[in-house]
């Protein structure tokens, strides 16, 4: 029988509830130093090395829990998927940083769309920009709370073999359920089959497994079979009560804890999540190849049982259909997403921002390097060990790749139950660190670049304080509701977002830190266009227009591949163009806003040394 | 809100030292990023597609084409990365915080 949770693995969770409580405790100590608005939206500029490092790139809760089930599902194809990694802490510390964090003590913006405002000195812009930021991080904000919910879920005692589907209640089985798999599974073979399964009632997860099998005995496909399970299941799962109380308990530590610190709140849990992370994959690595005879070993059985395409490119097929994964020009492509969604992203910018001096700056970089090269080729190799430790995880199930061999590695050795919840707890810190620091940047947004700026400029800090909580606890209780229907495709929502955020943000980012002639018309062209040529590849996407591209995931959203390359080079490509040319067309911009943010200032009045 | 200062002509103005030493290590960034991304897509276009199973061979545990096309620029990049954090990066001033941003809205 598999190994389940026991109670060290609810164990382990509370103790990263209330590590992050602490924190949030501690943090507010320190923010309560100085300005509200500088202390709480960006920790006084006071970040270090390690803390700037760890914590300023694009990893995420979807990350963690998303990567491990690819590299389990398509192999070996995944290290080139993800290898612009190995470029990102020098693209994302030694582009934009250290002129960011200059620009923005010069104009003493604490926002990102405070950044634009003052170097283009267009208050429309910075709207513009407010707007395009709350548009993005809602959507991720509803992905990682759904994510952070399962986690929470999935930790509870006898969780059962971990599906996201286990319930306490009973299973109702409905034609349109039916209906819905057949469909999702273009098989109509099966209806027959499935019919008598029709308006039954199942009282635990077991039951309707065994009556799906004993439905199902004329189709010989093991891996289809597994499929129609797994999707009758999720579709017949009632109003998931353990969901619920999962999403509750995440979402009042969370608002909670952040409302308590705000920004260092937000980047000190990030900091622990991101050590219980490096400690929790160092650790599974060594027990995993242990068991799986090295790495060799591992790869080898993994050849054998599945053929070549698991250590090859393009990838793996687990439905059989041997659907080209990652085809070489989604690989380009692919190796932009990670450098840019980095580099631009306002949840990183704003971290830049708030770092204390270059020489921090200078040694995130190397921190960083290392810090990846220790999580993301490791991942891969537990996952190829999981190929041949447990070979045969059906599709729906690959999700849990991670928690499944931590719960197997851990079985034999002592205190193995809060062992493996450690190592389960890990995505659930990452998660909440994510949501943490969105909520951080969404209120904001709000408070900062749109109530104090267009609606109330006189507001007193305490009044830009208790809007500050409103807001938080409003999104909370946004992404609650939110998430009540639990939106499918957790992963393609977050990929949506950050590839789009990085395609507005990154060029107009570059021309505010480096190109003197650059228009504010041609900053608003450069954010409009690259939002639109994003917006327009995944509405064609998701309706289907052009068809099934034949490669790349075989169902789900999906955006147009047009050139066959992924919407983020033509977003950059777009948002390029459109900044330079429509800036170049445009009167430059007056010298009173540049010189201040691009001449030496020795040369400079004293009074000119601040955009007015 | 806004106000003419007295300042140098344009020609005789000199760039900000933090502009100059950023962009000089931007442009370093832009060809890593180039040489990683040629790098690492041309040596998997190559090595890792279209391989058959006899051929596979594995170096220190990894697949081959993994090993050089992914470990190794992955490993040269972390050498560089402290090479230029450690020795290329300037360190500069940032400048005087602007105290209270209110004073402009």
């Amino acid at each position: 029988m598999d190994p389940r949770p026991g109670i060290g693995a609810l164990l382990a969770l509370l103790v990263f509830v209330l590590a992050s409580i602490y924190i949030g405790i501690l943090a507010n100590r320190a923010v309560s130093k100085g300005s509200f608005l500088k202390g709480f939206f960006l920790g006084n500029r006071g970040l270090g090395a390690w803390t700037l490092a760890l914590t300023a790139t694009v990893q995420s809760g979807g990350t963690f829990m998303g990567f491990p089930s690819l590299a389990y599902s398509h192999g070996w194809v995944l290290a080139l998927w993800i290898a612009g990694y190995m470029v990102v802490p020098i693209t994302g510390f030694g582009v934009l940083a250290k002129r960011m964090a200059q620009i923005s003590r010069k104009t003493g913006a604490i926002t990102v769309p405070d950044l634009f405002r003052s170097r283009f000195d267009s208050p429309r812009l910075g709207l513009i920009a407010s707007l395009l930021i709350l548009f993005y991080m809602s959507f991720m904000m509803v992905a990682q709370f759904k994510a952070g919910a399962i986690v929470m879920k999935l930790s509870w005692p006898g969780s059962g073999t971990l599906s996201l589907s286990e319930d306490f209640t009973s299973f109702k089985v409905t034609d349109e359920h039916i209906q819905d798999v057949i469909q999702d599974n273009e098989s109509s073979d099966i209806a027959v089959d499935l019919a008598p399964l029709a308006g039954n009632d199942y009282s635990s997860r077991e039951d309707l497994e065994a009556a799906i099998e004993a439905a199902l005995t004329d189709v010989g496909d093991e891996t289809k079979r597994a499929k129609i399970k797994s999707d009758l299941i999720t579709a017949s799962s009632p109003l998931d009560y353990a969901f619920l109380f999962g999403l509750a308990i995440f979402t009042v530590t969370v608002v909670g804890y952040t409302m308590l610190g705000g920004f260092l709140a937000a980047v000190w849990t990030d900091l622990f999540q991101s050590i219980m992370m490096f400690l929790g994959v160092v650790f599974l690595l060594i027990l995993s190849l242990n068991a799986a005879g090295g790495l060799e070993a591992a790869n080898r059985e993994a050849v054998e049982r599945f053929g070549v395409e698991i250590a090859t490119g393009p990838g793996f097929d687990p439905t059989g259909a041997g659907r080209p994964y990652l085809p070489i020009s989604l690989a380009f492509s692919m190796f932009f997403i990670w450098v840019f969604a980095g580099m631009g992203s306002p949840a990183s910018v704003v971290r830049v921002m708030a770092s204390e001096n270059t020489d921090v700056i200078r040694r995130s970089i190397y921190l960083l390097s290392l810090y990846n090269a220790c999580i993301y080729i490791p991942l891969i190799m537990i996952c190829m060990c999981g190929r041949a430790l447990l070979p045969a995880l059906p599709a729906g199930q690959s999700d849990e790749i991670i928690p499944l061999m931590a719960l197997h590695m851990t079985k034999d050795l002592p205190v193995s139950s809060f062992l493996a919840g450690l190592i389960l707890a890990a995505p659930f810190g990452a998660v909440m660190a994510t949501v943490s620091s969105y909520l951080v940047v969404i209120a904001s947004g709000l408070v900062r670049d749109v109530y104090q700026r267009f609606i109330n400029p006189q507001a007193t800090q305490q009044e830009m304080k208790r809007l500050s909580y409103f807001v938080m606890m409003l999104v909370g209780a946004i992404a609650v509701i939110a998430n009540l229907e639990p939106p499918p495709y957790l992963q393609a929502i977050v990929v949506f977002s950050g590839s789009s955020a990085a395609a507005t943000f990154c060029i107009p980012s570059l021309m505010v830190a480096f190109w003197r002639r650059a228009t504010k018309q041609g900053a608003m062209a450069s954010m409009l266009c690259g939002t639109a040529a994003m917006l327009i590849l995944y509405v064609l996407g998701f309706n289907e227009v052009g068809g099934d591209p034949g490669f790349g995931p075989a169902k789900g959203l999906r955006p147009y591949y047009l050139g066959n390359l992924d919407p983020i080079i033509w977003g950059l490509s777009a948002s390029l163009i459109a900044g330079v040319v429509v800036s170049l067309m445009t009167p430059p911009p007056p010298d009173h806003v540049v010189s201040p943010l691009f001449d030496a200032q020795s040369q400079l009045p004293a009074d000119a040394a601040s955009p007015s | 809100m806004s106000q003419e200062v007295p300042r140098l002509p344009v020609g005789e103005r000199q760039d900000d030292p933090v502009l100059v030493s950023s962009r000089r290590e931007a442009s370093i960034v832009l060809i890593v990023f180039l040489i990683s991304l040629v790098w690492t897509v041309l040596a998997s276009n190559y090595l890792g597609y279209d391989r058959k199973k006899e051929d596979l061979e594995y170096v220190f545990g990894f697949p081959d084409w993994i090993f050089w096309a992914i470990i190794v620029p992955w490993g040269s990049c972390i050498v560089f990365s402290f090479i230029f954090g450690a020795f290329f990066v300037r360190d500069e001033d940032l400048g005087q915080e602007l105290e209270e941003q209110s004073d402009f809205l």
